[in-house]
């Protein structure tokens, strides 16, 4: 039976990353106390997913291994809420994929939980409204704060240091400013056709993982406040992007067939 | 010499294309870019042509819009001489002095960005004037305004990929979204120029999407200056993408 962590709840969209949360937490023995899936009223494609996450809900294959030292896969054949009944989370579904929406806010002021591992759509920034409702919210943030804020910044990393990170913070009212609770260094991934939607996720989920399990040993979230003094990126410019996989990241292999939606 | 040599590496870099008709990679130079920005948000990879095909359509965009430059004003026709510390006759052989920067020039620009910090409000236009009046300056200048209002803009653009005519409220941007090409021109020559001789991403990021605006407006700007800028900034594109990709070995 897995341990359920009484305080902390996931809210998020259906794709990879969530998918990567669930699916790991479940493999190493956790589970979420509660579970809030948010979803498109008209089944949009939203920031961060693809189409599958929106039609069938699942795709048919199952990838490899993303890290040398990393066996865990993420099962895209699996929906959420396959994933959360397996585990026995309860959960309801919200129909809006924005965190500031009222009903968003109206489905989290109904719960319990004081933690939230949050996996909204790309750059859904978190308003005044939400933040303000006594809940802490547990973000995986694919960079090193506070050198690496903002969007886009496994791209920049690669480019500025051949690596990437995973800082895991509480979301705060600056971006990318919050409480740090920990940061996770990896090796820059060997694919780089699946960077976006398989190593991000894994290197995320993995970063959680050593949150939950310090929580789990501790009781509680060990945190520290973050420099104020930092450098918040932007989305990246295509041309940069290919740059930093093709010529001046680590030396890396593309995919012939890249399965990286646009 | 900026652009010779920036568009010679970019043509040497690139690969041999086949004989048949190819369609580009690289499509975000196309389009209603002034009402409808590129989101650039998962885009796709496609692997070493997209940096051909960008360096291509970049290099026939400066072709176009190269020439015609005769009849600069003599405002832009000292700022560009001296940003590019050279005549810019060069290009074209007609030949143009280093044409001073008036003192006059130099207390107006640092009037307007005085008053934009301190009021946090200001028109874009003569903001962007103001700026490229102190990166023209011959002598080293570094001024606190200045870099609080190129760090207000370049937020505000990344975060909508469009200018706006006015700033407000602490300089975030206002409602009044802009059109005005020559607003765009000046201000993608700003952003090419004000990171002197170093690359500085986040800069060149802005360069990058402000110059998709350009050259997908290429066939519009007539204006001598806006032109010359537009070429201007397309040449610094250029420079500051080979000074990246040769990092470490220059």
């Amino acid at each position: 039976m897995n341990t359920r962590l009484n305080d902390v709840g996931f809210i998020g969209i259906q794709n990879n990353r969530s998918r990567a949360y669930l699916q790991r937490l479940a493999q190493s023995g956790f589970r979420f106390s509660y579970a809030i899936i948010l979803t498109d009223p008209q089944r949009k494609v939203v920031a961060g997913q693809q189409q599958h996450d929106v039609s069938t809900g699942n795709a048919s294959c199952i990838g490899s291994p993303i890290l040398p030292d990393d066996p865990f896969v993420i099962d895209e054949s699996r929906s959420l809420i396959e994933t959360l009944k397996a585990v026995g989370t309860n959960y309801s579904l919200v129909d809006s994929v924005d965190m500031n929406d009222d009903l968003v806010i109206e489905a989290l002021s109904l719960r319990p939980e004081g933690v939230w591992c949050f996996s909204g759509s790309g750059g859904n920034i978190l308003r005044r409204p939400v933040l303000s409702l006594g809940k802490r919210f547990l973000h995986m943030h694919p960079g090193a704060v506070p050198e690496f804020r903002g969007s886009t910044t496994f791209y920049y990393s690669l480019i500025e240091s051949g690596s990437c990170a995973v800082s895991a913070i509480f979301l705060s009212s600056g971006v990318d400013m919050g409480d740090l609770v920990l940061i996770r260094h990896f090796p820059p991934p060997t694919d780089m056709s699946r960077i976006d939607y398989h190593y991000d996720p894994v290197i995320r989920s993995a970063t959680l993982l050593s949150v939950i399990e310090d929580y789990d040993r501790t009781g509680a979230f060990s945190v520290k406040p973050q420099q104020n003094e930092g450098k918040t990126w932007y989305t990246i410019h295509p041309l940069l992007k290919h740059l930093a996989v093709l010529e001046l990241g680590p030396n890396i292999q593309l995919d012939p067939s890249p399965d990286v939606n646009g | 010499m900026i652009d010779a040599h920036s568009r010679h590496h970019a043509a040497t870099k690139q690969t041999p294309k086949a004989l048949t008709m190819t369609v580009s990679t690289y499509t975000y130079d196309a389009g209603d870019l002034l009402h409808s920005p590129n989101s650039y948000r998962y885009t796709q990879i496609h692997g070493p042509q997209f940096i051909d095909d960008w360096a291509s359509q970049r290099a026939a965009a400066m072709d176009e819009l190269s020439g015609g430059w005769t009849e600069l004003d003599l405002q832009s026709q000292g700022i560009i001489s001296r940003i590019t510390k050279k005549p810019l006759g060069e290009s074209n052989g007609t030949g143009y002095s280093d044409t001073s920067i008036s003192s006059e020039m130099i207390a107006w620009s640092e009037r307007i960005l005085t008053e934009a910090v301190d009021t946090g409000a200001a028109d874009t236009y003569d903001l962007v004037n103001a700026m490229l009046i102190q990166e023209s300056r011959l002598e080293a200048v570094d001024l606190a305004e200045q870099k609080l209002a190129l760090e207000a803009m370049r937020r505000n653009f990344e975060c909508s990929r469009i200018l706006h005519s006015r700033y407000e409220r602490r300089l975030r941007h206002g409602l009044s979204i802009s059109t005005d090409l020559a607003l765009y021109t000046r201000t993608a020559a700003l952003f090419g120029v004000c990171s002197g001789g170093e690359v500085d991403l986040l800069t060149l990021n802005v360069l990058l999407k402000l110059n998709d605006v350009l050259v997908a407006n290429r066939s519009t700007i007539s204006d001598p200056a806006d032109r010359a800028y537009s070429h201007l900034a397309l040449a610094m594109e250029a420079s500051r993408v080979h000074m990246l990709r040769n990092r470490g070995t220059e």
